[in-house]
């Protein structure tokens, strides 16, 4: 690992890692727009031109930003990560790669021509029996074809190294890129299941009917792994390269890589915790779920352990005494640094208000309210992006080979001072305004002059200056991105890759077990689905006909 | 009401993990600091000691169950 | 490998809080009966107007069950019938509802009655109104151009 500390990632893969990260800052520009319309317009002072629909926007913004930009900025991550840990990619790699680079975004381009030519309003959910054109299908199965390239790539290239270093744990990076690979290979295949078995069949009208539930069901046991696959490349940063970043060490690479198998074997088999408010799913059921979504609690309380102890043992080795001593001495002008910490802190009330999303009956007081709005926006907006931005302001330039100059990083810190405060803005209305019972997903509306609903305006008018603020933070955002891909000054930047403090300690090889770990996850997912499946299948009521309401 | 029967049993809960709390962090202050690695020279035990990590992951682990309850609280005093 | 004393102890105070968070919900939810709404009843959605109890939407009286009223709605693109109703306050009743067309939500906002309505299912929750007031009932899953304009109203009058 030492050998390759100085080694910048091979030219052929950085380009191929940046041609993922162009289309993600593309999705981010449009996807951040909408979002700063949709705030607007649910202030109530502001209603779209040009006949532009609410939901139609909603579904860009969705899509565009919840699929497109995390799906395109993981997969770029992960095979530089990889490219850098465990050496170039082979020729085969990368031209595997480079298919699933271009069947995403040709996905991408069909998908988001439907959305504007509003056949396809039906939100990045597309719950059936809304019936969106066959060809927005067609557009996000051809994205997860793509990403299952992508991931071929990652696995390959795991496979080849094992291969030449028998008896030895693949490199850290390397380790994580893979296990959120195969988590999102076994998750993508319940929405590749309804969209090609259900969805697909029916908007081409080759069936007439379709089976709500089921397809809803395949729809989350997809949708919740789908938050841990935004989530682990987040926490590959923040385990492996922030402690390099502020000079310290991996707390522990074993216990790392154990909090990974546990995302893998924990995060899939619960997907009714967001079907917990629906008929047709046995309670107890819905609470085996329950406990299993608890248990993947663990291993992010391990990581924030991990991390205030990266962070103490740096801060104790520089000179820090007292209790808090270590948080003065942090590089707080480092935005490699302060931008992903901040998305760290954001974490906690983000899990605080996961843990009661999935409290089985206390998902009664939130369900679909724009609480759960507020809960995303925490986590994949704040603590995952942030992240992301982090990861940017060195990766990108280290694969241009450009530097991030004093002055983009002084902006960068700025750009995540924007975002907290527009996010305290925006989540903590939502929230707030989710608690007094304001659904989600919904345009303005008085409701018939309501009383209860006139007390969630406030609130709505905070959501929009907290959404202009972080309009803002998009366009500086942009703005850097741009500037460290064409025009930051040439030079070598640092790809942080950082070492355990423990690595006299022997990490032990059952973490590379993938019989074991995918056999486990399989157990777990056939313990909890099997037969609540069958019971659907069973006592289906008749299938429903495709309707286009918007 | 049998709904706050269990509301007294949620506090009596609460009640039993303050308690928790307070007796484990005032166990610690008492207890010789660790030393994390054996194979590492001559340090002070301050420069290893990883207390403020303990009193930090607390202070979330206090700021979780509050929110918690505090739903929990609202599902109970809700119809 | 190696696990450091103080991480032990702040996994075990972790464990402990979600063994409790399980516990109260494990039993308020089985044997308190607080589970959140999960009705097996299935019904043919293009039959809903025809089929008992949803060809009289509204509110009635029931006599010999362990509720004293059923409140049936039928949810469809972009309206709840009844659009508003009356309940005396004190009431044990159960919310009886489904969906004509697409999925609809059905939320009483400010109180726990919070379901999705699927076509071919009964969706329902039992309650007890005790508390005076209007309550807004929003459609609170996406269905289409008028989503946020469906809406209902129930009132809870003293008795």
């Amino acid at each position: 690992m030492k050998s390759n500390v100085m080694k910048m990632v091979d030219r052929r893969d950085g380009k191929l890692a940046m041609a993922h990260f162009y289309v993600a800052f593309i999705a981010l520009a449009i996807g951040g727009l909408a979002g700063l319309l949709q705030t607007l317009v649910r202030s109530g002072k502001f209603v779209l031109p040009a006949g532009i629909g609410y939901y139609q926007i909603l579904t860009v913004h969705g899509v565009v930003l919840g699929l497109v930009l995390t799906t395109f900025f993981i997969m770029g991550f992960q095979l530089a990560a990889v490219s850098k840990t465990a050496g170039t990619l082979t020729k085969r790699q990368r031209t595997i790669a480079w298919i699933g680079f271009w069947l995403m975004t040709i996905g991408t381009l069909m998908a988001a021509t439907m959305i504007l030519l509003n056949k396809a309003s039906v939100l990045y959910t597309f719950y059936a029996p809304l019936q969106a054109h066959a060809l927005y299908y067609i557009g996000l199965t051809l994205v997860i074809v793509g990403s299952w390239f992508d991931g071929a790539a990652i696995v390959i290239a795991y496979i080849a190294w094992r291969k030449a270093n028998p008896g030895q744990p693949s490199p850290l990076l390397t380790f994580m890129s893979l296990v959120n690979t195969l988590l999102w290979i076994v998750a993508t295949i319940g929405v590749a299941a309804t969209v090609l078995l259900q969805l697909l069949p029916w908007s081409l009208g080759l069936v007439d009917r379709v089976d709500v539930l089921v397809s809803r069901t395949l729809f989350w046991y997809f949708g919740h792994p789908l938050v841990y696959f935004w989530l682990l490349p987040a926490y590959m940063a923040w385990y492996v390269v922030i402690p390099k970043v502020i000079g310290g060490k991996i707390f522990s690479d074993s216990l790392a890589r154990m909090s990974f198998i546990l995302f893998l074997l924990f995060s899939i088999p619960v997907g009714f915790h967001h079907q917990l408010t629906e008929p047709g799913i046995d309670p107890a059921w819905k609470f085996l779920q329950v406990i299993l979504t608890f248990l993947v609690v663990i291993p992010s309380l391990m990581t924030a352990f991990s991390l205030f102890a990266t962070f103490e043992s740096y801060g104790r080795s520089k000179g820090a005494k007292g209790l808090f001593g270590w948080l003065k001495v942090l590089p707080w002008n480092d935005a490699r640094f302060t931008v992903p910490f901040i998305g760290m802190l954001s974490f906690i009330p983000a899990g605080a208000g996961g843990m009661v999303n999935a409290s089985h009956q206390l998902n009664q007081v939130i369900h679909n309210t724009i609480w759960v709005t507020g809960h995303f926006h925490l986590t994949l907006a704040t603590a995952v992006i942030l992240t992301f931005f982090g990861i940017t302001y060195w990766l990108v330039p280290h694969l241009t080979g450009r530097t991030l100059t004093k002055a983009m990083n002084k902006l960068a810190i700025i750009q995540a001072v924007f975002w907290a405060t527009g996010m305290t803005f925006m989540s903590g209305a939502m929230h707030a305004a989710g608690l007094l019972g304001a659904p989600r997903r919904s345009s303005f509306s008085e409701y018939g002059g309501a009383a209860q609903a006139a007390e969630w305006i406030p609130y709505q008018v905070a959501q929009a200056i907290g959404g202009s603020i972080l309009f803002i933070g998009i366009i500086l955002m942009v703005y850097i991105f741009i500037n460290l891909a064409f025009f930051a000054p040439k030079g070598e930047e640092e790809f942080p890759v950082g070492e355990a403090a423990d690595e006299a300690e022997k990490t032990p090889m059952v973490f590379e077990n993938w019989k074991l770990w995918l056999g486990i996850t399989v157990i777990l997912i056939l313990f909890a689905y099997t037969i609540p499946f069958i019971d659907m299948i069973e006592n289906a009521p008749i299938g429903s006909k495709g309707y286009k309401l918007w | 009401m049998k709904r706050y029967g269990s509301l007294s049993a949620i506090l009596y809960d609460e009640i039993v993990i303050i308690h928790f709390v307070i007796f484990t962090k005032g166990e610690l202050r008492e207890m010789p600091q660790p030393v994390i690695r054996k194979n590492t020279k001559a340090k002070t035990d301050d420069s290893s000691s990883l207390k403020g990590t303990l009193v930090s992951v607390f202070m979330v682990g206090l700021f979780l169950i509050a929110t918690w309850v505090g739903v929990f609280y609202l599902f109970m005093d809700r119809f | 490998m190696h696990i450091h004393k103080y991480e032990k102890i702040w996994l075990i105070f972790g464990l402990t809080t979600l063994l409790v968070f399980l516990s109260v919900l494990g039993v308020s939810a089985f044997y308190l009966g607080n589970q959140p709404p999960s009705c097996l009843a299935t019904i043919n959605p293009e039959k809903v107007d025809t089929t008992k109890p949803f060809n009289k939407p509204g509110l009635k009286k029931v006599e010999g069950k362990d509720w004293d009223y059923e409140l049936v709605f039928v949810a469809s693109a972009f309206n709840y019938n009844p659009g508003e109703i009356e309940v005396p306050k004190g009431a044990k009743v159960k919310v009886i509802a489904t969906t004509k067309d697409v999925i609809h939500g059905f939320e009483v906002a400010g109180t726990n009655i919070n379901m999705m309505l699927e076509p071919g299912f009964i969706s329902e929750f039992e309650t007890t109104f005790d508390k005076a007031g209007e309550f807004l009932i929003v459609c609170n899953e996406y269905c289409g151009a008028g989503h946020h304009m469906m809406t209902s109203k129930i009132k809870v009058v003293e008795a």
